[in-house]
């Protein structure tokens, strides 16, 4: 009766309407739309985020978030007094540090920001960073949004400079969007795309997933801030108690470092960077290692042929990850793919790693 | 179904040629009842599938791939019906009264009837009708796909009907 009316009406009025073919339209919008440049990030429809061309660690110190005790984005934790032999995490100390100050500076000006995804390491799924450049006026909303792999307006980012190691386990439809609290003390993360329930529960993830999906988010928000504020979440405009599961009734804080953190990350180089083989070749990262030292080999993807290891030493930090630079030289290097792996000792005895892809021309 | 399994492992850009093939039109017409207009509609449904293949790695499956689409047409069709309601109030205020000029037919005036009914419902009640109706989804995907309760579905639609019947007068009682 009633409803068969509103069905007929429904259907009568929709029949109406003949679409127009689209599928060109599709086609066009997703087709690769470059070649293998290894320019690193492109998002077509320039939805915020830009080329990443090189990046550098900020703020290593904290892993990617300044603390909210030093309210310059380019603050850094103490830094490295020059150890011995090995290759140096730090040498040159206070020119080294001044340089490095500056140009943390400068791309943290330049929009470039850390955007937290889940990897898996032996001692269970962790957070890794990628560096990231975002449209400056809204950098907040772009990362936390590049934290779920979409733009702020929810199209996925091309998966092509992903690191393909990392993951989102959010449902598929969840977009974010985020805003500083009016009173300027909080971040306000906004949930929405999904249905509720799925955003709400934990599903089929594990507590550590679920756990870290929502860390994820905390730990992008500040990092795009350049502070460590609180977070508050909201679902479809709503405070919401639980997301995933995981409690979020108050404000959220990031975690320890050292439990929440892969013990090894890399920020440069970044996934399919193109490194000529007459320069020298700058690994840079964040480690914590139990026996004080990070090793970095470059090896080629096929035969895994390893071209140069360094070492490089950590400062002591019991409560976080410190930065590491080595750098090598590759003019002896064939052109070609390679893997750069940097591979610490976690306390439980185990080996982390964190891999990036590039590619050496000549 | 053979249709369906065959897109299992299938590509992206394979996955949307053959979703397109069986799902374009129902969904353009889905969104068109939540828009009420045609281009726009198109743009929705585009974007969805545009949205789609970058997400197919992680459906990768026909099935979910579907309800994907059909839950992004909804969120982006009530995304462009708010960003148009702004623009069609500064078009309103300008422009007195242009209302859809139609063919004489009985057919067509009762379809315009209708649209403009559904128009002036509010947008919950018309998502809530134009999923139950249209779509044919249970109260329980209806309420987990907009994010409000059962109740709340039950309590749109009810009210949603009521107001339809209202507002089509004369077509309600004699809808031949």
């Amino acid at each position: 009766m009633n409803d068969q009316l509103i069905r007929d009406l429904l259907h009568e009025v929709a029949d109406d309407v003949e679409p127009e073919d689209r599928l060109d339209a599709i086609r066009a919008a997703t087709a690769p739309t470059r070649g293998r440049t290894h320019r690193g990030w492109w998002v077509a429809g320039g939805a915020g985020l830009v080329a990443a061309s090189v990046v550098t660690a900020f703020a290593l110190g904290t892993g990617g978030a300044p603390q909210s005790q030093d309210p310059g984005p380019a603050e850094q934790s103490t830094s490295a007094p020059t150890p011995d032999g090995t290759d140096q995490a730090a040498p040159d100390e206070s020119l080294d540090e001044r340089t490095q100050k500056l140009e943390e500076m400068r791309r943290f000006a330049d929009g470039v920001r850390a955007v937290y995804y889940i990897g898996d390491t032996p001692e269970g799924p962790r957070l890794y960073r990628e560096f990231l450049t975002l449209d400056k006026d809204d950098t907040l909303s772009v990362a936390v949004a590049a934290a779920l792999r979409t733009t702020t307006d929810g199209r996925p980012l091309p998966a092509d400079d992903h690191d393909p190691d990392y993951r989102v386990v959010w449902p598929a439809l969840t977009r974010a969007s985020a805003e500083m609290s009016s009173t300027g003390d909080e971040i306000e993360v906004s949930m929405g795309g999904d249905p509720q329930s799925d955003l709400r529960s934990r599903g089929d993830l594990s507590p550590e997933e679920a756990q870290l999906a929502v860390e994820a988010l905390v730990r992008t928000a500040q990092a795009a801030v350049g502070e460590r504020l609180p977070v508050r979440f909201f679902v479809f405009g709503e405070p919401v108690d639980t997301l995933l599961g995981v409690a979020t009734s108050g404000p959220v804080t990031a975690g320890p470092d050292l439990d929440v953190l892969a013990h090894v990350s890399l920020s440069d180089p970044f996934e399919g960077q193109v490194a000529d083989n007459d320069e020298p070749f700058v690994v840079r990262g964040a480690a914590s290692s139990t026996d004080g030292t990070v090793t970095t080999r470059i090896q080629r993807r096929e035969g895994t042929f390893v071209i140069g290891q360094k070492v490089a030493r950590l400062t002591d930090d019991a409560t976080g990850l410190v930065p590491f630079t080595s750098t090598f030289d590759l003019s002896d290097a064939p052109t070609g793919d390679y893997d750069v792996i940097s591979e610490v000792r976690t306390p439980t005895g185990t080996l982390t790693t964190d891999t990036r892809r590039i590619t050496v021309i000549d | 179904v053979t249709e369906h399994l065959s897109l299992v492992g299938a590509d992206a850009d394979l996955a949307v040629e053959q979703l397109y093939a069986a799902h374009w039109r129902q969904l353009v017409r889905l969104s068109a009842l939540l828009v009420h207009d045609q281009a726009a509609a198109e743009d929705v449904v585009q974007d969805a599938f545009v949205a789609m293949h970058g997400t197919w790695s992680r459906l990768r499956d026909p099935e979910k791939a579907l309800a994907y689409l059909r839950q992004a047409v909804v969120n982006r069709s009530r995304s462009a019906l708010r960003h148009r309601a702004v623009v069609e109030r500064h078009v309103r205020a300008s422009s007195a009264g242009e209302g859809t000029v139609d063919g004489p037919t009985v057919g067509g005036a009762r379809r315009d009837a209708v649209r403009d009914a559904l128009r002036q419902l509010s947008e919950r009640q018309r998502e809530v009708l134009v999923l139950r109706h249209y779509l044919d989804w249970s109260e329980a995907q209806i309420a987990d796909a907009l994010g409000i309760s059962r109740g709340a579905v039950k309590a749109h639609a009810s009210r949603g009907s009521a107001a339809l019947r209202d507002l089509l007068g004369d077509w309600w009682e004699d809808p031949s």
